[in-house]
């Protein structure tokens, strides 16, 4: 009778934990409570933390991108800081991996001086974020996070355009600058970033009264065999050809490949390109063209060159990349909210401030727009001789 | 015997109170906003690894069989659970917010279960190596799939777009019920591995051929745990949906199974207690060590590699934690060790999540 009671009891025990925890207890749940932030004014210097991917397949876009923000964070210091407050920047990786992301915010989220998040890095991991900057009402600046669906148009900015974005640059220097009328166009179905791009020029480019003669797909976008589909593309006698990958497929592959089945027409690619490998006659990039963030051959904007003499100097002559761009950039957009925002401001208050903020950096002038992301001018690089040359700098349509 | 020990329903009593007890902390802690958000976090995210890896400890320290797949059912099930709560918004069931999470959990669990069973039977034809690569390239299938279903990118359903990543999933997630999740996950799987079944699975492991020749369904039985392993890696992936928020289809690439693979072989393969504390040690590791920041990497992988080279059977081996057992030694010192072993064993049931509970 004892063993049998004992076991109901332990049973009873557990289901009776078990229905308290499924009736309303807030302390499970898994969103931030609505704690008050600290103002600029509680704290002597200004935090600002970062998330970005500094181990990982992606550690180098993320190291650029810390390198951009410590120039920027020695750069305002050393010239009174904000608000004639010093920044301190608290870095934390998050291995490219959603996970840690969520963690790495989550904790600096938790600690009430952080004014601000800069990062993450990658698309994915920006994706997980972009729900708990909401949450915790942190306003998060990611520099370099091009997908289209991380935007939520709450507390989630960044400073680089959006994948779409430049489908739709492209077919505007498709048909204002190299003035073509049959473009076509090659994307690879399975990667997010390839369809995306690609399907926005298509759109783009009916707009803009261009004929598309040829839309043509692979799998995935590392693919290393194009041949069959650039056929087709020559074949629809384009003048004009766009093809969103990454470098690693468009240098080797997509581009030797479409001269060699007899296309020497334009070959037109996204921010993908930086970095292209040339294997080969240098002759066979020639009229390849491709839309980045940044050139340091840019000779419009000023702050290019000052940007890339003082990261030289702080960096044994090393050249900064788009991703070092980007991050100081970022740096300074808090900079101009927060100097608007004013000494009292909140967490909220700076959000306020970037919400819609004009700025202009060493990536281009832009507006961010409603969903928090900018409609900035492009710059279009061609390869010359090999090399990518600065050509022209596209403003954003009005 | 039985005076100086605790009965077998005596030892159920005291780790269910153990499991109490330390929810009661949890919940004490969480309660009084002792704290954060961030721990909150990982207490979250060791609760999935722990689910993950203990299921996959199933398939590779119990039945034998490595696989290199299981973050392709942990997707499955996180996809199924994402699409399966959306549509019920879409719809506009209205229900209480933790039984929706408990349904699309379990929903997301047995697509998993049924994929399972479909790719088991044909995969666990093949041992060792080869297994291992059928699994790894049935994860990367699962991958390119769900890259190209236009239902499971941005916002899902009809508002689908192919090849973007599944956004706007309710964080339905709550830490009490999903502690309570790991703990019945943990349970169930200490159970079955102690069953009538579980032996016959680790006879299998132990010789094939013998176990066939004594009556036991070789087929049957493989299939039946990779389905359970599948089962749970498909709810830990509703729990991960239900908590992140957002999924990309790299989450089913083998680069995280492989992850998992590393917890269960560095607590041991076939032990539960080596599982959870390899789960929870592993989660909580890098994020200990933040402190190092540039070198955090580098000592995480240094400590593999020692674990490795000093007990190449992993931290626990096959040995089990059983909380009766503790208490009998601490209480009954006298007894007789050679029979309070068995005994313990036998006792052992629902110890496990004790052990993990104390981590948290």
């Amino acid at each position: 009778m004892r063993h049998k009671f004992a076991g109901r009891a332990a049973a009873l025990c557990v289901a009776a934990a078990m229905t308290l925890s499924l009736t309303a207890c807030s302390g499970g749940n898994m969103y931030a409570t609505s704690e008050d932030s600290m103002k600029l004014s509680d704290n002597s210097v200004i935090t600002l933390g970062s998330v970005t991917t500094n181990s990982g397949a992606a550690a180098a876009y993320g190291e650029a991108e810390v390198n951009g923000f410590k120039l920027a964070v020695s750069e305002i210091n050393a010239s009174g800081g904000i608000l004639g407050k010093q920044i301190k920047l608290k870095s934390m990786d998050d291995k490219g991996d959603v996970i840690e992301a969520s963690n790495a915010f989550n904790r600096l989220a938790g600690e009430k001086d952080v004014i601000g998040i800069l990062g993450p890095t990658i698309s994915s991991t920006t994706g997980a974020v972009a729900p708990l900057a909401d949450q915790n009402q942190l306003p998060s600046i990611a520099p370099a996070a091009t997908s289209d669906s991380i935007e939520t148009g709450g507390y989630l900015f960044r400073t680089c355009f959006k994948d779409s974005y430049q489908g739709e640059i492209a077919a505007k220097f498709a048909a204002e600058d190299l003035k073509v009328k049959k473009v076509a166009v090659l994307y690879g179905t399975g990667d997010p970033y390839s369809s995306g791009v690609g399907k926005a020029f298509v759109n783009a480019a009916k707009k803009a009264g261009l004929e598309v003669v040829a839309e043509e797909n692979s799998s995935s976008a590392d693919d290393t065999e194009y041949s069959s589909q650039l056929q087709k593309v020559q074949a629809a006698g384009a003048e004009f050809l766009y093809a969103p990958y990454y470098y690693s497929a468009a240098g080797p592959y997509i581009i030797p490949q479409a001269r060699a089945v007899g296309y020497n027409g334009y070959i037109m690619g996204p921010d993908g390109y930086d970095g292209l490998q040339i294997t080969g006659n240098k002759a066979r990039y020639n009229k390849v063209l491709y839309t980045t963030h940044y050139s340091p051959d840019d000779t419009s904007n000023k702050k290019v060159q000052k940007f890339i003499t003082s990261y030289k100097k702080a960096n044994n002559g090393a050249s900064p990349n788009t991703f070092t761009a980007l991050g100081y950039d970022s740096v300074y957009m808090f900079k101009q909210a927060i100097e608007k925002a004013g000494p009292n401001a909140s967490r909220a208050d700076i959000r306020k401030a970037i919400y819609g903020m004009s700025f202009s950096g060493v990536t281009g002038k832009f507006t961010l727009d409603s969903h928090g992301s900018p409609k900035k001018s492009v710059i279009v690089l061609e390869m010359k001789n090999g090399k990518p040359t600065y050509r022209s700098t596209i403003e954003p349509a009005k | 015997m039985k005076k100086s020990m605790l009965s077998i329903k005596q030892s159920y009593i005291v780790c269910a109170i153990g499991v109490v007890v330390l929810f009661g902390v949890l919940m004490g802690v969480c309660e009084t906003g002792a704290v954060s958000l961030y721990v909150k976090g990982i207490i979250m995210t060791c609760c999935i690894a722990v689910i993950m890896t203990t299921s996959l400890n199933l398939t590779i320290g119990v039945l034998g069989q490595l696989t290199l797949g299981c973050c392709g059912f942990e997707a499955i099930g996180a996809y199924s659970a994402a699409l399966f709560s959306k549509l019920l918004v879409a719809n506009g069931v209205v229900m209480n917010d933790t039984v929706r999470f408990l349904l699309v959990t379990v929903a997301g669990g047995l697509v998993a279960c049924i994929f399972g069973v479909l790719i088991g039977i044909p995969a666990l034809r093949l041992h060792g190596d080869y297994l291992a690569i059928i699994t790894l390239g049935f994860g990367e299938i699962i991958r390119v799939i769900i890259q190209n279903l236009k239902v499971a990118g941005g916002e899902g359903l009809d508002k689908g777009q192919q090849g973007q990543a599944l956004i706007g999933i309710d964080r339905l997630a709550n830490l009490y019920v999903v502690f309570w999740i790991t703990v019945v996950t943990v349970v169930l799987l200490f159970m079955f591995a102690r069953s009538r079944y579980g032996r016959a699975v680790k006879a299998i492991r132990d010789d094939e051929i013998a176990a066939s020749a004594s009556g036991i369904n070789i087929t049957y039985m493989k299939v039946l745990v990779f389905a359970i392993s599948a089962f749970f890696a498909g709810i830990a992936g509703g729990i991960f949906a239900q908590y992140i928020g957002a999924l990309t289809p790299s989450m089913a690439g083998w680069l995280q199974s492989i992850n998992y693979v590393i917890m269960v072989v560095f607590g041991g393969m076939g032990s539960l207690t080596g599982s959870i504390v390899s789960a929870i040690g592993l989660t909580i590791l890098p994020e200990l060590l933040r402190a190092f920041s540039d070198y955090r990497m580098l000592v995480y992988s240094v400590v593999l590699v020692l674990i490795m080279i000093f007990r190449p059977q992993g931290i626990f081996g096959n040995w089990e934690f059983s909380l009766p057992k503790a208490i009998n030694r601490i209480f009954y010192p006298k007894g007789k060790k050679g029979k309070n072993g068995d005994a313990g064993k036998a006792e052992a049931t629902g110890v496990e999540e004790t052990k993990e509970a104390k981590h948290e």
